[in-house]
């Protein structure tokens, strides 16, 4: 556990005070002010030229007050105390009755300590980071002569905020985030093929130190060539081997967001009051973890100063609880800490951070070997879910057909329909060579984009409907 | 609280301007400033009570700068002269590590359009005027409505409106001045019922518009929303195989959307389009006619000059099936070519790339219930969910909801399969398109029907 960091923030203890008091003028439960400060910078390598770099720089404060299950909100970029002040007032409109309590001073509260950055943002010299685009590039073109185009991208990000609540407490963040890509287009004659592949975490260009540039170059090149010559996949009921990884995004799509216990207190989600019931294979143990020290999803205090908590959210196969903000936990008698938001100007609820599957027992080798006809699925372009009815679909970028055991020909994108609660029934084997995916997704809900960290083992479900064109 | 667009576009192109003079006096060869400002309202009714109330004004500020071919971006929230001149004077500094990049031009000054202004009705004052009360209260109605139309109606994630409105202005050193203010409101709702087996069924419906009179009313749109979710009971998986497929209005205009993105000189310098090259080919059927109006009044993709200043024009981007225009903005006309069709759009900061405005096909003779009675067996397609395309092969898989057609008529709801074929043989196989055109997106077809596209479902 550490201390404060050196935040940008003006605004004194007698001034939150006060503001916090002017929230809550018209009643409410709670009070909150949310500031933040964001710089981005990023530098985009396309065709052999560095061809653009752009800074961006993002502050506000978001105040909100809530009553009940209801919440008022606004923001403002002007960090003035006036500015907030009239923020206030706007978002005190949603409570009507004898003013709520303010509180008589503010507390610093502790926090864990999950990312250092060593080398962030402007402290370097930007040579540095052309050099890294430049052997991304060189590699993949180097890899094979069929490659047509290559693009490299570096964004990094430090995000600092400060939250002040109307109980007293106040903490403070500094989120660094990095993420680099690279795009290949290969082409062959009439035949093209494209591929992506990409990495970072919450820390600083050390990500370098441990992971080659010309590594994420040559495994995309590796990727695109695959499936340059993909064939069409199969339409129908298929058995499904999940590749470690990147397929956790199966277990955030199915799973995840239905756990979110904002659908669960409004009673949309096809996982509402299922707590205690069977809702997948016993194979599954699924975890909300925000504690994996520099993973994309990983987070010091969610962003209504709530301390992060773990969850198993399904153990053994049964629902064991949803991932609560302030307002479910209230609601619902539970622990908040789930509770994110994207950015000054959005009001938090229940999200993810990093949500896995747990490692089995089984040999990944022995998984594939059991299916006589079904489809390896590698990697992903991404998944969507309706929480109501729990359909939810992913869709691959790198699959194989599985022949008599073995992983045979590449096929074309293909989209992986299911239902949340049946598709995971049918998993019916799961691996030991858990893996965590390498900080590359953004998911998002109701406008609101957040990163986060997903992971899993090798797994195999019984029967999953394939969307390919081949009858 | 008034608003006086024109009097905010004076304000705030004076202020780009000072800052494009700032960045030129530090050494750029040429800038472009963009400021916006907004202002937006929501809120959010769910079991007869408010559940959240929304209100901001928020501004921002993007510029680009170009000092010998190479260019440089940057953004802030904040207005302040000290914030942006220490972001010019950052980015100044940075472009020295760039490579030259000679496509890296503002518009020609003769390409900018210095004629009247072009009134298009895309903001409607009265709108920015409106009280808190009348806008609760269509999201109360709306919210109470769902509620109350059907027993089997179980909850509800609300209903909810917004209004947004905002001005825009970007003045560059090559004499672009440019504003444009701009609003729309929204009303949505959503109804979810029970099914069986623990399932649940949900529906929603959305009106937008420029203007107060082309919001549906609250009723109307509760009621759409809760027959909508009642529609979905029993919902199965349809058997797999290959079926005609009719697209409804709103499942096609998301085909078009898809097609629109790699019919762009940004998808081809970018080797991100399978039709690229294919000028002049046929690509579709012959009753496929793709237009992108932005001179349409009051419509929700209207704008009168695109995000560079030249002014905007109808571009027919298929006509009867043959591939006649990629849409380009200067960048990625001059990187492939391509002529300039003044279709820019500008990102806070950043080299403008294309973007349609108002993108519609062409409407057919027949109502969608003739299509319908048409098709023996098939799928009639409502929505599709997922992000299975790939614009390099034009391959095309996604999830799907919608009903079975059976003795051309609408039969059982279906749902949790896939649509899957090839773009262009989703395109080609359009056999026809029928006659209900409705603007109530920035993007909309009627709907079609494709002569048979493989679903996965049931075994």
């Amino acid at each position: 556990m550490t201390n404060q960091v050196e935040t940008p923030f003006a605004i004194d203890d007698t001034d939150s005070v006060r503001l916090l008091s002017r929230a809550l003028a018209r009643g409410g439960d709670f009070a909150e002010l949310f500031f933040e400060h964001s710089l981005a910078i990023s530098l985009h390598f396309e065709q052999e030229k560095v061809r653009n770099f752009s800074r961006h720089v993002d502050a506000g404060c978001g105040v909100r007050v809530v009553t009940g299950e209801a919440s008022g909100y606004a923001y403002t970029e002007d960090l003035e105390v006036s500015a907030i002040a009239h923020a206030c007032d706007t978002a005190a409109h949603i409570a009507s009755g004898q003013p709520g309590v303010a509180p008589q001073k503010i507390e610093r509260r502790e926090r864990p300590d999950r990312y250092h950055p060593e080398r962030c943002l402007i402290d370097l010299p930007f040579l540095e980071r052309v050099a890294i685009l430049r052997r991304a590039d060189a590699a993949a073109r180097a890899a094979d002569p069929r490659v047509e185009a290559v693009e490299v991208s570096l964004v990094e990000s430090r995000r600092q905020i400060r939250i002040v609540r109307s109980d007293g407490e106040q903490v403070e963040d500094d989120q660094p985030m990095l993420r680099m890509n690279v795009l290949v287009v290969v082409a062959d004659g009439e035949k093209r093929q494209k591929a992506m592949e990409g990495g970072g975490g919450r820390l600083g260009l050390e990500y370098f130190d441990r992971h080659q540039p010309e590594d994420l170059a040559r495994r995309a090149v590796e990727v695109a060539l695959k499936m340059l010559d993909a064939k069409p996949a199969p339409a129908g009921e298929f058995p499904v081997v999940l590749a470690a990884g990147d397929s956790g995004v199966l277990f955030h799509e199915a799973v995840g967001h239905g756990l979110e216990a904002d659908f669960n207190r409004k009673g949309t989600s096809n996982y509402s009051g299922r707590v205690g019931e069977l809702v997948a294979s016993s194979l599954c143990t699924v975890v909300d973890d925000p504690g994996l020290d520099t993973d994309r999803g990983c987070i010091n205090v969610d962003d209504e100063g709530c301390e992060p908590q773990r969850r198993v959210l399904i153990r053994n196969g049964v629902l064991e609880g949803y991932m609560h903000d302030r307002i479910s936990a209230k609601a619902m008698g539970a622990e908040p800490g789930s509770g994110r938001r994207e950015s000054f100007r959005s009001l938090p609820m229940p999200r993810m951070s990093s949500t896995y599957l747990e490692a089995g027992e089984e040999d990944p080798e022995e998984i594939l070997k059991a299916v006589s006809y079904g489809i390896y699925a590698k990697q992903f372009s991404g998944g969507q879910v309706n929480i109501s009815n729990g359909d939810f679909v992913f869709s691959t970028t790198e699959a194989y057909l599985i022949e008599n055991g073995r992983i045979t020909a590449p096929l074309q994108g293909v989209n992986l329909i299911g239902n949340g609660p049946d598709c995971l029934s049918k998993v019916d084997a799961v691996g030991h060579d858990f893996v965590l995916s390498d900080g590359r997704w953004t998911c998002g809900k109701n406008g609101q984009g957040v990163p986060v960290g997903i992971g899993m083992p090798t797994l195999r479900i019984s029967a999953m409907t394939v969307g390919g064109s081949e009858l | 609280m008034s608003y006086d667009p024109s009097d905010r576009q004076a304000h705030l192109l004076s202020l780009a301007q000072g800052f494009v003079d700032y960045a030129l006096d530090r050494g750029a060869e040429a800038a472009e400033v963009s400021l916006s400002e907004g202002q937006e309202f929501s809120c959010r009714y769910r079991a007869e009570t408010l559940d959240q109330l929304e209100q901001a004004g928020s501004s921002g500020v993007g510029l680009r700068l170009f000092q010998g071919g190479r260019v440089v971006s940057g953004s802030s929230s904040d207005l302040a002269p000290s914030t942006v001149h220490s972001l010019v004077d950052d980015l100044v500094e940075s472009a020295a590590f760039l490579d030259p990049d000679e496509h890296n031009q503002l518009a020609p000054a003769e390409s900018l359009y210095s004629g009247p202004r072009i009134e298009l009705g895309l903001l409607d004052v009265a709108t920015t005027l409106e009280d808190a009360a009348p806008r609760l209260e269509r999201a109360r109605l709306a919210e109470a409505t769902v509620r109350q139309f059907d027993d089997r109606i179980t909850a509800t994630e609300g209903a909810g409106f917004s209004a947004v409105y905002s001005t825009s202005v970007t003045a560059a050193s090559n004499g672009l001045q440019r504003g444009i203010s701009a609003g729309w409101q929204s009303l949505g709702a959503d109804a979810i019922c029970d099914d069986a087996g623990g399932k649940k069924r949900n529906g929603s419906w959305y009106s937008v518009s420029r203007d107060l009179g082309g919001l549906m009313a609250a009723d109307t749109l509760g009621a759409i929303a809760a027959q909508r979710a009642l529609a979905r009971l029993g919902a199965d998986k349809p058997p797999t195989g290959a079926y005609p497929v009719i697209w409804d209005r709103h499942a096609a205009a998301s085909l078009l959307g898809l097609l629109s993105s790699i019919l762009t000189a940004t998808a081809v310098y970018r080797k991100q389009s399978y039709l690229a090259q294919r000028q002049g080919d046929l690509i579709a059927s012959d009753c496929f006619t793709l237009i992108d109006d932005p001179l349409l009044p009051g419509l929700l993709g209207s704008s009168p000059v695109d995000g560079e200043g030249r002014k905007r024009r109808q571009n027919t981007l298929v006509e009867g099936g043959v591939l006649k225009t990629f849409l380009a903005a200067q960048y990625g006309s001059s990187r492939t070519g391509l002529p300039c069709t003044a279709s820019a759009s500008r990102p806070l900061a950043g080299t403008p790339g294309e973007a349609t405005t108002n993108l519609y096909l062409k409407p057919g003779q027949r109502s969608p219930e003739a299509l319908i009675a048409d098709v023996e067996e098939g799928v009639f397609l409502e929505g599709t969910i997922g992000f299975g395309f790939n614009p390099v092969t034009g391959e095309f898989s996604r999830g799907g909801w919608g009903r079975m057609i059976r003795g051309g008529e609408l039969a059982e709801p279906i749902g949790e399969f896939t649509v899957s074929a090839s773009f262009e043989d989703i395109l080609k196989g359009i056999e026809e398109v029928a006659d209900d055109l409705v603007w109530d997106r920035r993007t909309v077809s009627p709907t079609l029907r494709v002569a048979s596209m493989a679903v996965g479902g049931r075994g």
